[in-house]
C-alpha cells in the first residue's frame, strides 16, 4: 500500500493506492472518493477485534451496542484501487509504524485508517470497570504489528518530551510512545459515582518519553459551535 | 467584460470587477467592501414558476455588488474555512451545489437541475456564468471514470455530460457514494462536510453492512 499525503496541514488529504485482495480500516466519514476498483465496505464497532469479542459477550449491553455509532469500515479492496481520506475537521496528518516502536499508544479518536495488519489493543486504566466504559474516560490502543497507522489531530500536531512529570488535558493527547509511565485521574473530584460523573480527566506522565499533543480542544469547538453563535462567544460589544 | 480571479492566501479569492459589472455575492462572504463598489440587495426576480424557488432562495441570502471603477476588487472568504474555487465561463452547462455557491455573476444562468435531482438534491444547472464555489477543505478537479466514486458531499460541481448515481447508501460513512455515467470533469472538495455534521451532532447513522452496487 502506498500512501501520499496531499495539501498542506490544516486541509492535508491522505492518497492510498491499495493493492488488489489488501484490506484496511478507516474512520467513519473519512473516505472521500474510490477510483479504481469496487470495494467492500463493512462496518466495524472498535480498531480491536478483541474488544469486539468482549462486547459481543456482553448480552445485557446488547442494546447499546446496536444503537452505538460506527466508528470504522473495514475496506477490503476487491481490485487495485486509488483512495482518499480526510479528516472531517481541519487536522494534520501523521504517519507510525508499531514495529519501530513497541509501545506505541494512540487515542481511538485519533485513528484515520490503519492495515489490517495492525494489531490494536484497547488500553485498561486501574479501576476502569465495565461501567466506566460507558463514560467520558478517554479511550486509547496499543498498537502492535507490522503496516502503518495513519493518525489526525484536531488542529495541529505537535510532539513533546517526557522527562519526569508532565500532567496534559487527555482530550488533548492524541498519543503516547517510549515507555512513559501513565495515569488517568479525574480533572475533578468525583463525587462518588462511577462513569459519567466524571466529564473531564488528566494523564500523569512519568519517565522519559513522548507525547502527541492537538494543538486545538475538539469538544470545546465542537460545544461553542452547537450551543453559542460565534460572534457571542468572542463577546464583541459594539462601542 | 471580465472577472479576474486569483487565489488569496489563506484560502480566499479576490475578485477584479471592471467598471459597471455586477456580481451575486453570498452575503455572509463579504467582509470589506471599498468607495469603489456599490452595494444592494439582490433584485426581486420576475422569474417563471418554475424557476421562483431558486430565485428566492438568490433573493434571501445573496446581495448584489456592483463595482463602480475600473479595477475595482474585493476579496471572498467562504464561511467553511475551507478553500474557494473560481470557474471561469464554461462551454458546457454545470452542475452545481447551491449551498457551495459563493458568488455569480448572471443570475439568469441559474436554472433548476433536472438529471441530478434524484441523486444529488440541492444543485442547480448553471449555463455560461462565472462560479465562485466554497469548500470545507481544498477543492480539486477530478476527470469522473466510470467506475469512480465520491462521497455526495464532495460534490460540488460537475459537466452536464455526466449523470449521477447513487451506488452505495453509506460510502465507509454518513452519507451516499455517488459516481457518474459519461466523461466530463467533476470540481471536489478534499473533505466531507456531511461527516463533519455528524460528528458536531454526535449521532451517526445505524449501522449496516453493504456492499457497493
Amino acid at each position: 500500500m502506498q500512501a501520499t499525503l496531499l495539501n498542506q496541514a490544516p486541509h492535508q488529504t491522505l492518497r492510498l493506492d491499495v493493492p488488489s485482495g489488501a484490506a484496511l480500516c478507516v474512520a467513519d466519514g473519512s473516505l472521500v472518493s474510490r477510483s479504481g476498483g469496487p470495494l467492500v465496505l463493512s462496518p466495524r464497532r472498535s480498531p480491536s477485534a478483541a474488544e469486539l469479542g468482549i462486547w459481543a459477550r456482553g448480552a445485557g449491553l446488547a442494546a447499546a451496542f446496536i444503537r452505538s455509532p460506527v466508528p470504522f469500515w473495514r475496506v477490503l479492496a476487491q481490485s487495485a484501487a486509488t483512495l482518499r481520506l480526510a479528516a472531517p475537521w481541519p487536522a494534520e496528518l501523521c504517519r507510525f509504524r508499531p514495529d519501530d516502536d513497541p509501545t506505541l499508544h494512540l487515542a481511538t479518536d485519533a485513528l484515520l485508517a490503519f492495515d489490517e495488519t495492525c494489531r490494536l489493543l484497547p488500553v485498561s486504566w486501574p479501576g476502569q470497570g465495565i461501567f466506566s466504559r460507558l463514560s467520558a474516560a478517554p479511550r486509547f490502543h496499543t498498537a502492535s504489528g507490522t503496516g502503518e497507522i495513519w493518525a489526525m489531530s484536531f488542529g495541529g500536531w505537535e510532539t513533546i518530551a517526557v522527562d519526569g512529570e508532565l500532567r496534559l488535558d487527555a482530550r488533548l493527547v492524541l498519543g503516547f510512545a517510549g515507555g512513559p509511565q501513565v495515569r488517568l485521574l479525574p480533572a475533578v473530584p468525583r463525587a462518588g459515582l462511577p462513569g459519567k460523573a466524571a466529564r473531564a480527566w488528566v494523564l500523569a506522565f512519568s519517565g522519559h518519553g513522548q507525547v502527541f499533543l492537538c494543538t486545538r480542544h475538539a469538544d470545546e469547538w465542537a460545544g461553542q459551535m452547537l450551543s453559542t453563535p460565534l460572534s457571542q462567544a468572542r463577546d464583541v460589544r459594539p462601542e | 467584460m471580465t472577472i479576474v480571479a486569483e487565489r488569496l492566501a489563506p484560502r480566499g479569492l479576490r475578485l477584479t470587477l471592471d467598471q459597471g459589472r455586477e456580481l451575486l455575492l453570498r452575503a455572509k462572504t463579504l467582509y470589506a467592501l471599498g468607495p469603489e463598489l456599490d452595494l444592494c440587495a439582490a433584485p426581486r426576480s420576475r422569474a417563471p414558476r418554475s424557476t421562483l424557488r431558486l430565485a428566492q432562495e438568490l433573493e434571501r441570502n445573496f446581495c448584489l455588488v456592483k463595482s463602480l471603477a475600473p479595477g475595482a476588487s474585493l476579496d471572498l472568504f467562504p464561511e467553511s474555512l475551507g478553500g474557494a474555487l473560481a470557474l471561469p465561463p464554461q462551454p458546457e452547462p454545470l452542475l452545481l451545489r447551491l449551498s457551495a455557491l459563493l458568488a455569480l455573476d448572471d443570475p439568469a444562468a441559474l436554472a433548476p437541475a433536472t438529471n441530478a435531482a434524484r441523486a444529488l438534491p440541492g444543485f442547480v444547472c448553471a449555463t455560461k456564468a462565472f462560479l465562485a464555489l466554497g469548500a470545507w477543505g481544498e477543492p480539486w478537479v477530478a476527470t469522473a471514470e466510470g467506475t469512480d466514486v465520491y462521497a455526495a458531499s464532495t460534490i460540488l460541481a460537475f459537466e452536464a455530460t455526466l449523470t449521477p448515481r447513487r451506488v452505495c447508501r453509506r460510502f465507509a460513512g454518513p452519507e451516499a457514494g455517488i459516481a457518474f455515467s459519461g466523461r466530463g470533469r467533476v470540481w471536489l472538495d478534499s473533505r466531507s462536510n456531511a461527516a463533519l455534521r455528524a460528528v458536531l451532532a454526535g449521532t451517526l447513522p445505524a449501522m449496516s453492512s453493504q456492499e457497493e452496487e
